[in-house]
């Protein structure tokens, strides 16, 4: 054997699970994963579905067949392509060049129950679901039977469909020797040291499997209470559930809508009611799978209900990864304002199973990427050094690159929270890109841009001042711009600059009427400081426009 | 006037207590280096009939500070999610902000709903207690607990959150109602109880002098309960030990005021009745010497805290078993080795909890 690493290609029909076993198969060899379709959305710099309604399926195509070419130059990558890339005998060919090209097939009736809307499928626009999927099938088979390897995903499980891959390769000596899945296994530790609150936090994948066993020595109760929303239960409550009751807790499951406008007092109230019905004592533990808003109302609950029940975060989404599952902020909504009534609260344990985020759309996977984006720049300029390097691996969600990411950002965070646990000063720099990316959401009316995409405009706001003020090298405002829009996050404000300046305001980061600001001296160096004049802020806001 | 300190670590800080502090709060307060902006939490009674609220008021605004004044309906009632919130509102729109101060002028619901509210308002914000009554300056002002009630029980819904500081003023206890001033007086008792037998002497020997609220007497006797409460939070702030002491006579008392409905009977009647079940068990279980048992029913009935309607047993147990104190579904109980000293048990046979609710004359 050389030490020449093949790509392993994983092409099929939509459905099949490319991504998936991809993400794991590329973890358990030491491979990098790319995920075409997404390299070619950040290419285009939007969604497939658009570029196929903008410009056409043809124009699609071209774009495909050009990224074919960009990877199959790349070795030691798992790649999971689109439905219809290797239906393209030129893209075959490229791409059994590069490596081994295999086959995910199901049955149809398998896929039409495994998709779910097809606004995303433009392969499936115009006709009924079934018939479309029925005829696909039809006019591929030919092509997707000329892989290496053809294996049946429909009856079998993800990691039975891995270990059917590595036999194959195996046997023909693509790699040196079998190895087997043991996701869990790659998890990675690290604790936040708070005195008595001091706390573990776990990241890897396949973490939401394990979450019984996780939790088992921490002394807790064996009632307890899971609080979920119904994305997340769908996705992963049976799971995470079934850990439990196998490590022999005993716990109700409550859905919460996982939207900011439900994170008010209205369901917080109702939210105690079902910890009383469940009888809940002093050590029963709160779990809370979700997001941002899962875990902030979730967590300001297990804060106080009894004074205080241990907590559990399980974030699934990329900000509460990254972001809001470490330093314990926990909180609720007034109808004055967001986050207004809530507490400082450590949870017990963070178990983050960064698989979860595969699951998302992509857009909300872009937005936790703007506060990994926003922690490296205030802190960690290594960090930012990886994410610019390493744009693919980081947009095609490669599980390697998550935990990494994922621990190194959780990592800052947590060295920040542990210099000032109550946010009364070195904390606030975590707000750089806060105080306009706030009123930003504000001044929208919180349907405009999202949380990151709002937080990405108020970096590059922040910085534009920094570099007005000459304490920071314009070089890296370029840099900061570069990398958002690697990740598809707006690097202008796409908002009236006169209603974001009202809207700052409001921002209770106003101390003494003075709003404090977090500004840049560099990649990786962030100060606190106040603006010199309501002026500074508005000139920014419209040189960013 | 008299100082205790609390000490926490990091969040240590003085009760104060003694004649007319009120009118002093402005200068007190100066060390702490507050906002300028400061809520007052009161209730309509110590603003209109009592003036205390503007008295102090005046001493703040003449110490440099904003004082908003809300209100808060007197009762039980108003320790609620709603008045929580409702509260929370108001003072965001008064143009509260993270560097303002509220404080709590009035009894344990006063301090207890404000706590509450300071704890999570803007994730905490600097807390201040005046309690003017009996049972706030005594207990429930001291140790950090804030809370709301549910429909399903009492302070199910709370927080551990230590005041910058507390001022007591022993004049405010004049103008109590009676039945208010005894209420208070229950839980002076269960501190005498639980750590200091030389206080119980006092109480015993100065019976007359507490009941005609003499303020010299009402000052040492408030500093020392202080002092007692202080030494038992400090070991154990968030209540995972030896805190629970302070439960003595509360597990049964919190029952009798669920089963009867909060405000028909006071909590110190309450507590005074758990106290004597809880000593009855302690007898029972041949731990406690009837003479004690008999020392503290005499002293209680002498406040007037002995309830003449007590729940059913059967009523009293379907409450108790929702308590807080449970471990693992076990009722956890406070009992008395005798006057000055309790020690904390496990209650698993039903039958001698049974027959300490129905016969604990019996053992007194």
């Amino acid at each position: 054997m050389t030490g020449y690493k093949r790509n392993i290609i994983l092409g099929g029909f939509m459905a099949t699970g490319k991504s998936t076993a991809g993400r794991r198969l590329a973890i358990v060899l030491g491979y990098d994963f790319l995920d075409l379709d997404t390299l070619i959305a950040a290419e285009a710099g939007m969604p497939i579905s658009q570029i196929f309604s903008a410009q056409g399926e043809g124009a699609f195509r071209a774009l495909e067949t050009r990224m074919v070419e960009r990877v199959a130059g790349r070795t030691g990558c798992v790649v999971a392509t689109g439905g219809g890339t290797i239906v393209n005998p030129r893209n075959m060919e490229a791409l059994k060049r590069s490596g081994v090209v295999v086959t995910l097939a199901a049955d149809p009736e398998t896929i039409v129950a495994r998709i779910g809307p097809t606004e995303d499928r433009p392969m499936l626009w115009g006709g009924d679901k079934r018939e479309r999927v029925r005829l696909l099938l039809e006019q591929r088979a030919e092509a997707y039977a000329k892989a290496d390897l053809i294996v049946d995903a429909s009856a079998h499980t993800i990691d039975h469909v891995v270990n059917h891959i590595l036999d194959f390769l195996t046997l023909h000596h693509v790699i040196a020797r079998r190895t087997t899945v043991n996701l869990p296994s790659m998890a990675e530790s690290f604790r936040i040291a708070l005195g008595p609150r001091s706390h573990e936090v776990i990241i890897g994948p396949g973490l939401l499997g394990e979450v019984g066993r996780l939790v088992k020595d921490l002394g807790l109760a064996y009632t307890g209470i899971l609080l979920t929303n119904p994305d997340d239960n769908r996705l992963f409550g049976e799971r995470v559930a079934r850990s439990l009751a196998d490590a022999g807790f005993t716990v109700r499951r409550v859905e919460l809508a996982e939207r900011e406008d439900a994170k008010g007092l209205e369901t917080l109230g109702w939210l105690y009611r079902q910890m009383a019905a469940q009888r809940l004592e002093r050590r029963s533990p709160v779990f809370a799978l979700g997001g941002v808003v899962t875990g902030e109302i979730a967590g300001f609950a297990a804060a106080t209900y009894l004074r205080g029940l241990p907590l559990i975060q399980i974030p699934t989404s990329p900000i509460a990864q990254v972001d809001t599952s470490i330093g314990g902020k926990v909180a609720v909504n007034l109808p004055e304002g967001k986050n207004l009534v809530g507490a400082f609260y450590q949870p017990r344990q963070v178990i983050t199973d960064v698989e979860a985020l595969a699951s998302l759309p992509i857009r909300d996977f872009r937005a936790g990427l703007a506060e990994v984006v926003k922690i490296a720049a205030i802190r960690d300029r290594e960090l930012f050094e990886y994410l610019e390097k390493n744009v693919e691996e980081v947009l095609s969600q490669d599980l390697r690159a998550l935990v990494r990411f994922v621990r190194r950002a959780c990592e800052i965070k947590a060295s920040i929270v542990e210099a000032d646990e109550w946010e009364t000063d070195v904390r606030s720099i975590l707000n750089f890109g806060h105080t306009v990316g706030h009123a930003v959401e504000a001044a929208t009316g919180y349907r405009g841009p999202n949380h990151g995409e709002a937080v990405a405009m108020g970096m590059v706001v922040a910085a534009t001042i920094a570099v007005r003020r000459k304490i920071c090298p314009a070089d890296a405002l370029d840099r900061l711009k570069n990398l958002l829009q690697a990740f598809g996050l707006p690097t202008s404000l796409l908002v009236d600059a006169a209603e974001v300046l009202r809207f700052v305001r409001y921002d209770k980061k106003i101390q003494d009427r003075q709003v404090r600001f977090v500004l840049l001296h560099g990649i990786g160096e962030s100060v606190v400081t106040s603006l010199e004049s309501p002026d500074e802020l508005e000139a920014a806001l419209k040189a960013c426009a | 006037m008299d100082a205790v300190r609390v000490n926490l670590k990091g969040r240590g800080y003085e009760i104060f207590v003694g004649p007319d502090l009120l009118r002093q709060s402005g200068d007190m307060i100066r060390p702490l280096a507050l906002g300028r902006r400061l809520a007052l939490v009161t209730h309509p009674v110590l603003v209109e009939t009592h003036g205390y609220a503007p008295a102090l008021a005046a001493s703040l605004r003449d110490a440099g500070h904003e004082v908003s004044v809300v209100t808060v309906p007197p009762g039980e009632e108003s320790k609620s999610l709603d008045q929580a919130a409702c509260l929370c509102r108001e003072l965001v729109r008064v143009g509260l902000d993270r560097g303002s101060a509220i404080l709590a002028l009035g009894g344990g619901v006063i301090g207890d709903l404000a706590g509450f509210v300071a704890a999570t308002l803007f994730r905490g914000i600097s807390f201040i207690n005046l309690p003017t009554t009996l049972l706030a300056q005594v207990d429930s002002s001291i140790g950090g607990k804030t809370g709301v009630n549910l429909p399903e029980g009492k302070n199910l819904v709370g927080t551990f959150y230590q005041p910058r500081l507390v001022l007591a003023d022993v004049l405010t206890l004049k103008t109590l109602p009676a039945r208010e001033f005894r209420s208070g007086l229950a839980e002076v008792v269960k501190h005498a109880m639980i750590a200091d037998a030389e206080l119980f002497g006092t109480l015993e020997r100065d019976a007359d002098r507490v009941l005609a609220r003499d303020a010299e007497v009402l000052q040492g006797i408030v500093a020392k309960n202080c002092a007692i409460k202080a030494r038992i939070v400090e070991q154990d702030e968030r209540e995972t030990g030896v805190r629970a002491v302070l439960n003595f006579g509360h597990t049964v008392g919190h029952a009798v005021e669920a089963a009867l409905g909060y405000g028909a009977v006071t909590h110190g009647e309450a507590v005074a009745y758990g106290m004597l079940v809880a000593t009855a068990l302690s007898v029972r279980r041949g731990l406690c010497p009837r003479a004690d048992a008999a020392r503290l029913a005499a002293l209680l009935r002498r406040f007037a805290l002995v309830p003449a309607a007590p729940p059913s047993p059967e009523l009293l147990e379907k409450y108790m078993v929702r308590d807080k104190k449970t471990r693992d579904g076990v009722l956890q109980f406070v009992l008395t080795p005798g006057v000055g000293n309790v020690t904390v048990a496990p209650v698993s046979d039903r039958n001698d909890l049974w027959e300490a609710l129905h016969n604990w004359q019996a053992y007194i």
